[in-house]
Formats: structure tokens, sequence, C-alpha cells
């Protein structure tokens, strides 16, 4: 047996604990059943699932989270990194063995629900819904293990609490918007196929899982410092934009294209701002590069560089592909399709001044003071520029306001100087030696 | 030619702004035990670290049994122990249960374990001990068994850092008979400590860090490293009845000597012979006539040498630091 996945059941395990919440739950059920006078099916399978809910999403997400976290609060995460076992063993012994006792719960709250929807629902209905709501499961305690190995690499010092918060955000955000577009309709559009709306939320959720999973898995390889090629980010890239595109507008390539560059914007972003950057890291790739060692620079390579170099093809494409009579209004959102060989360049721009401030050992905070830069970039100084001189010189301060010929040319200026400024700063935190 | 357990190839690990290894090269010989001492920021626990694979340096490179671990992490561990300075313990297992996480995650074939657990146990003294939880344990048991979690593989390696912190006198009294017994049965120790007396009780070869720079890598006089194998030098103490100064001329033109000392009845010398060729020299004494009472190896001090080399080098190089 996994030795992980065993330790987890240890402490997760214990005959009071087994007898406690199967009591707890018979406890509740009965208190619906005797409390409806009629049709007890329906209140049963809505309290079944939310029990469901409460201890496979809620509880077993929080334990497969803390299941890294607690690594760090107890100093023992050497001793796992010290291990010999590999990292998909350590990944799966983690997520199965730290959630298994909200699963168990979880097992014992189908055994009611199930039967109590059949009364109303068909079998393969009631299955599938059974199914939905496990993938859920996994899906976010995958995911939460996966936000706080990422946290771990930035930080030995991240408080438990920071990668649940990172979650709840993406589900707040990506949850509504999926329940909003479900909402309105019984079947979905995608790749001009039409899905049933709960079939197509289900190979969703498993697509998403998958990626969960990999993500996890992929962040643990990381951790425990087994390299591995750096296929992975591009890959999730390329996945979600196959996926978002898929529910686009006519114009296939076009919106391919911007959706691609704007996921790789999304990604790089990402990426960039949660994974250390510090000078030596990038010292070492250098000297790896010089020594023509590829295969070590790419088994070393931070992850946002893969994503900012595949958003350069989305840009292009995206710039080749739009039809130039195509009327399309200026706004933030649209920047992207109306200016794309701009946006990847200011992309760049933007990697180029993160690194400028993760470089420098007397900035404290390089992601606060890199925040703060890009406040100033996308919004105050073009803003002041178009109180001083209108659109031309809020267009100098943020190309993508501009005419598009021209943003091109003021976006490479953008570049090139934020280069010119890494160089300068690479150049003057070399270590020198001081021989005596 | 006896390839060593470890081999470091110029290493070099940057802190952002700060170099905490500079080209260290240096190579750990099996059996022996090392001590890596230094002054604090000296680089021994990044050194370790590296050695362990938990961190990548910005160049150079470190082998373990001839396997790259930075090429070869975990197959590396499973030939490696390493205790952290800062090591933590599932406080809710039992002692039984942390070695059999350790023996399991290490990769011990299932069969094996429960002997492993139960052989652990009994090396670090805490066979009575293997129902309860960590949490109840004192802190020289718990010193212990996390050391039983780094070893319960019988790893060819075991890297310490500062191992006896906080111990009293008595736990590391008995922690030094733990690394003798594991040097005994074939173990290489690589040991960071700063309380050198400590370290003088089981030390065959000492490694001097400073600045992230090795200062001073050698076998220790007396140690089993010095005067166990073949003519390696070394320094005896003679002491005779009678006043030295007249014994010294003669003394000094035996073989394999070199006069150090003498003063009132002792004199000490540096002997490069065999332990046949020390065993003619006291026969030669007592043919001479000269009332030999006794001949014994002269144990360096780990600490008198240590500070030696740091005065050394701080005279000679005071400015050589990599600066930001």
């Amino acid at each position: 047996m996994n030795p992980e996945f065993r330790r987890q059941l240890w402490l997760q395990f214990s005959t009071t604990r087994l007898i406690v919440l199967p009591m707890l739950l018979a406890a509740s059920f009965i208190a619906v059943y005797v409390n409806v006078s009629s049709a007890p099916a329906a209140p049963l399978a809505a309290t079944a699932m939310l029990l469901f809910a409460v201890l496979v999403l809620g509880m077993g997400t929080i334990a497969a989270g803390a299941s890294v976290m607690d690594e760090i609060a107890d100093r023992t995460w050497d001793q796992q990194r010290m291990s010999a076992m590999q990292p998909w063993a350590m990944t799966w012994g983690k997520l199965a063995g730290a959630s298994a006792y909200g699963w168990y719960g979880g097992a014992l709250c189908l055994l009611v629900a199930l039967p109590s929807v059949w009364v109303a629902e068909p079998l393969a209905v009631v299955l599938r819904w059974a199914l939905l709501g496990c993938l859920a499961g996994v899906f976010l305690q995958a995911l939460l293990i996966a936000i706080n190995l990422q946290l771990l690499k930035t930080s030995s010092r991240v408080s438990r609490r920071s990668g649940m918060w990172a979650l709840l955000l993406i589900l707040l955000w990506g949850g509504g918007l999926v329940m909003e577009s479900l909402r309105r309709v019984n079947h979905i559009g995608w790749w001009n196929q039409a899905f049933e709306k709960l079939d197509f939320a289900l190979a969703s959720l498993a697509l998403f899982a998958v990626c969960a999973l990999v993500a996890a898995w992929r962040s643990m390889s990381e951790v425990l410092a087994v390299r591995k090629l750096p296929w992975g980010w591009p890959a999730l890239a390329l996945v979600a934009t196959v996926y978002i595109s898929g529910f686009g507008w006519t114009q296939r390539l076009p919106v391919l294209g911007a959706v691609g560059l704007s996921v790789c914007a999304v990604l790089t972003y990402f990426a960039l701002l949660t994974e250390p950057q510090q000078r030596p890291l990038w010292q070492r790739l250098v000297n790896a590069a010089l020594g023509m060692q590829w295969r070590t620079v790419l088994l070393q390579l931070p992850r946002w560089p893969t994503t900012l170099v595949l958003a350069i093809p989305f840009a292009v494409m995206t710039a080749m592909a739009l039809n130039p009579n195509t009327a399309v209004p200026w706004t933030l959102s649209n920047a992207v399709l109306l200016q794309p060989i701009a946006f990847a360049l200011l992309l760049g721009r933007d990697c180029a001044l993160a690194l400028f401030f993760a470089f420098s050992p007397q900035t404290r905070r390089p992601v606060m003071a890199f925040a703060v830069l890009m406040l100033v970039l996308y919004a105050i100084l073009p803003w002041l520029m178009r109180a001083l001189g209108g659109p031309v010189l809020a267009g100098l301060a943020l190309p993508l306001l501009g005419n598009s010929a021209l943003s091109v040319v003021v976006a490479a200026g953008h570049l090139g100087l934020a280069l010119w400024l890494l160089r300068w700063r690479w150049l003057a935190t070399a270590p020198r030696t001081a021989e005596a | 030619m006896i390839q060593p357990v470890i081999e470091v190839s110029d290493l070099t690990f940057d802190y952002p702004g700060f170099r905490a290894l500079d080209r260290v090269s240096l190579s750990i010989a099996p059996g022996s035990v090392t001590a890596l001492v230094g002054p604090n920021g000296a680089g021994k626990t990044t050194l370790l670290r590296c050695i362990a694979a938990l961190d990548s340096p910005l160049s150079g490179t470190v082998r373990v049994m001839g396997l790259d671990v930075f090429e070869h992490p975990r197959e590396v561990h499973q030939l490696m122990g390493y205790l952290s300075d800062n090591f933590g313990l599932y406080s809710e297992l039992t002692v039984a249960q942390g070695l059999e996480y350790a023996a399991r995650s290490q990769g011990l074939p299932t069969a094996s374990v429960a002997q492993a657990v139960q052989h652990t146990a009994k090396r670090m003294g805490l066979s009575d001990k293997l129902g309860n939880l960590a949490s109840a344990l004192s802190r020289g048991q718990r010193q212990r068994l996390a050391i039983g979690q780094a070893i319960i593989h019988e790893p060819k390696v075991l890297l310490l850092d500062e191992p006896a912190s906080g111990l009293d006198p008595e736990a590391r009294s008995a922690l030094a008979h733990v690394f003798k017994a594991l040097q005994a049965q074939g173990m290489s120790l690589l040991v960071s400590s700063h309380i050198l007396a400590e370290l003088d009780e089981y030390s065959t070869h000492m490694l001097a860090l400073n600045q992230g720079r090795v200062l001073e890598h050698r076998a220790l006089a007396g140690s089993g490293a010095a005067s166990g194998v073949g003519a390696v030098e070394r320094v005896l103490r003679l002491e005779f009845v009678h006043g030295a100064e007249a014994i010294a001329p003669w003394l000094q033109t035996q073989a394999h000597v070199q006069l150090q000392r003498a003063e009132g009845r002792v004199i000490d010398i540096t002997f490069s012979g065999d332990r046949t060729d020390q065993a003619a020299l006291v026969a030669a004494c007592v043919t001479a006539g000269h009332a030999l009472v006794s001949m014994a190896s002269v144990t360096e001090n780990l600490q008198q040498s240590y500070l030696k080399s740091l005065a050394a080098e701080r005279a000679t190089a005071p400015a050589t630091r990599m600066q930001a």
C-alpha cells in the first residue's frame, strides 16, 4: 500500500471516528424522516446531497489541502522530500488518504440519496448526478493540493488558509460563470455540437478533474526536485483555449487566437507572480544555456516563459485572421482581439519588469512593487496622458489604446526599454569576487 | 582506489545577494565520521541540503555513491539519511507508526518493515516506547526517533545537522554512542555541530568551512582514520622516568620520527610509521635503556584545530568574500 496513503488513513480513522460519523448521519436522516409527514424521499435526498457536499467538497477538500500545509507547520516536509516516493505516489497518497474520511461519510450519504432520488428520476440520471458530485470532489481536492504546492514554492511561510482563499476566489468566479451559462439553456452548443446540459457538465468536470490531478502531480514533482520537461503549463493553456473557444461565435479563427492569447496571458501572469524568480535561479539557467545544456535549461525553466512563447503564435493568428472590415467596438476586453501583437509585446514587457523587481536584493516585496507599477502603466499614466494631450499621448502610454500599426511600434519600444532595464539590473546584481 | 561515498565538485550556491557556497569541492571517504564545522553563516546547512538534493545549487555537481543527486534525487534518497536541524515529527503517530512510515517511504520491502522497525527501535533505545505517541516523548527521545527514521533503511550516508542541539549531557553522550555504532557498521556520517567537544568523541575527519569555502578537510590525528590504516602520520606522546631532554637527540635518529617537543619527562613526536614500526620503536627504547613509561597517540583537539585553521585563514585572506 502507498505509504503516504497508509499514514493518512492512520491519521484520519480511529474506531471512535469510524462509529461516530455513521451515527451522526443516521440521526440526521431520521430527524428529517420523522419531521416530514408524507413523501420523505425528496427531503431525504436533499439532506443527503447537502451532507455529501459538506463532507466531500468541504471537509475532504480542506483535509486534502491540509495534507500539504501541515507538513510545513509540523516541520516534516524535509522528511517527505527526502523519501524515495515518486511524485505521483505522494500526490495520490495525500489526495485519497487525507480526504478518505470525507469520502467515507460521502459514501454513506450517497447510500441514502441515490434510492431517494431514484423514486422520481431514472437510474441513469441519478448515477450521473452521483458521478458529478464525485468528480467535483476530486477536482476541488486536487486543485487545492496544486494551489498549496504552488504557494509553497513561493514561500514556506504561507498561511494554511491562503490556498483556501485562492480556491474560493476561483470557485466564485468560475462557478458563477458556469452556473449562469447553464441556467438559461437545456442544451449547450460547443464546437457546433449540441450537448445535453448534464452530460456536458459531467464531461467538463471530468476534464477539469484530470487537469487538476495533472497540476497537483506536476507541482509535487517540482517540490520533490524531480524535474520534468515543461509541457504541463502550455498543455493546460491549449486545453483551456480549445475548451473556451468552443463557446465562441462565428469567426472561429480570430476567437481561437484571442482566447489563446488571453489564456496564455492569464497563465503567464499567474506563474510569474506565484513562482520564485530570484536571480540565482536565472543565473543557473543562464549557466546551463551558456554550457549548451539545453535539456537542463528545459528541466529548470520556470512555467511562465512557456506560455509567453505560446502567446506569440496566438497573437499572430489573431492579427492575421481577423477580418479588417469587421466592426469590433473598442473595449478593454476587445483590446486582445484588436491589438493582439501589441498585447503580446506588452505581456513580454511586463514579464521583464517583474524580473527587474525580483532581481533586486533591496526590493522586499517584488510582487507588490510590480502590481503598483502595473496600476500606473495600465491606468494612472494613460489617464493622465489623455488628460494632458488626448488619445495620441494616451496611446504612447498604453499602446492598446492607439492606432494599430503605431501601437505595435510603441509596444515594441516599451518592451525594448523593459529589456534594457532588466539587463542593467542583471549586470548590477552580478556576484563579484573581491580577492585580497 | 576506494570510491568516495560523497563527491562534491565546484559547488556554488547563491542566495539573493549572498554567496553561501563558493566552488566547494570535497570527497567523503566510506566509513568516516566527518565533523562539519564553521562559524554561523559558513554554509554548513546549505552544503548538507545540497548534498541531500533539497536545494539546487547555482553550479557544480554532487554525487553520492556515484549517483548525481540532482539527476536522481529519489534514488539517492534511498542511499541517504538526513536529519535537519529543524526537524519535526508526526506527533499524532506512535513511535512504531513513525518508524514504519519512514521504512515504507524509503522503499523497504513490506516483508522486512516489521523487523526494521524493531531493530531500529532497539538501536535507538526506543523499544519500550513503540506504542507511545511522538508528542509524548522527551527531547532526547524525539531526537533519537528522528535519527531512527533517517537510518531505518540502512543508508550508506547519514547527514546530520546539529543533531545534539538542545540535548542534555546524558542524551548527548548516548547520541555519541549511537554515531560510533553506526560508523562501526560501515555508515559514513557527515555531522554539522557547534558543539565541537561533542564531535571530538567520534569524528575521524574535520571539514571546516568559512564564508562558503573549504578552509580545511583532513583526517584528525588520533582518529581511526589517522592511526588505524597503514603509515599515516600522527602525533605520539612518550613519557620517560628520567629527563626527556637527554633522550631527545637519540630519539630523533630513529626511523619515522620527527621531534616536536621535549619538556620535563615528556617528548611529543610526529611518527610516520605503521603499527609494526611503532612496536619496533618501543622495543628500541627498551633496548637502548631508556626507561619508557608510556607511549600514546595524542588525539587532536577539534576545537583547537578548528580555531587555529580559522585564525590562519583570517590572517592570510581577510577579504575573499563574494559580494553581491
